[in-house]
């Protein structure tokens, strides 16, 4: 495996943790505007 | 929820483009991908800026606490891209130059706008209250944001810089790949959306709290 593709690989994995975490973020927030 | 699994998508595209099918810059090989990144981030701070600025002049307008939200989140999410554009330009100019920081009239342009926007986060957190901290943190804004453009678009431009070329000749035409584009662009539009998701949350957590306060 070339490194450009071990870069994109760790990029895609950091980006989808971030969208993770925001998603339930976003659930949080939605929560606490219904109470 | 649809929009936000877009956008993942979206920004996933965008990084599997730029990694696999656009081409490299000869002069820059490789360190070319953080372009992708790097000037789409910086794009962001500005629009950031912008956003506060805007919101800031509506908040001493109309007295409506809903825009001090708009113009304290989007001035501490430009200030978190500032850093993201600088963290990164760096790691590229240490691969491109041989050394992280030059004090390149780009690099020293970002590092005043970041203290800039560090001095408003820290002027909102040192004075007490809701209204009067609101109308200082605008004031600041709106004054803050006429060093924006200077410092971005100008300043470099009237120095002689190690920074890479502007994207558009004197012909005013770009200067650039169209694959090489696309996918910067592709980037902006899909990390403006962040900008915009995130602060959405900090708007509404900021709501929140003020309706928790009332109660």
């Amino acid at each position: 495996m070339n490194a450009n593709v071990t870069v994109l690989g760790v990029s895609l994995l950091v980006w989808g943790l971030v969208f993770v975490y925001l998603w339930r973020l976003e659930r949080r927030v939605k929560e606490l505007e219904r109470k | 929820m649809i929009l936000r699994v877009l956008l993942f998508l979206w920004l996933a595209a965008g990084m599997i483009a730029g990694f696999l099918w656009a081409p490299l810059v000869p002069v820059l090989g490789a360190t070319t991908r953080v372009f992708y990144f790097h000037f789409p981030v910086a794009l962001v701070t500005t629009l950031a800026f912008g956003w506060s600025m805007l919101h800031s002049a509506l908040y001493l307008l109309r007295r409506d606490l809903g825009h001090d939200d708009h113009a304290a989140g989007a001035a501490e999410l430009g200030l978190l891209f500032c850093v993201v554009a600088t963290v990164s330009g760096s790691m590229w100019a240490k691969a491109m130059w041989g050394a992280y920081w030059n004090w390149d009239p780009r690099e020293t342009s970002i590092f005043f706008l970041f203290l800039i926007y560090a001095a408003y986060v820290a002027l909102r957190a040192a004075v007490d209250g809701e209204e009067r901290p609101a109308r200082l943190a605008a004031v600041y804004s709106c004054i803050a944001f006429v060093a924006v453009p200077f410092l971005i678009f100008v300043v470099p431009r009237i120095y002689f810089s190690l920074h890479p070329d502007p994207l558009f000749n004197t012909r005013g035409k770009p200067d650039i790949d169209p694959r090489i584009m696309l996918v910067a662009t592709w980037m902006f539009v899909g990390l403006t959306a962040l900008f915009f998701w995130l602060l959405s949350l900090r708007v509404r957590l900021g709501r929140i709290e003020r309706a928790r306060q009332d109660a």
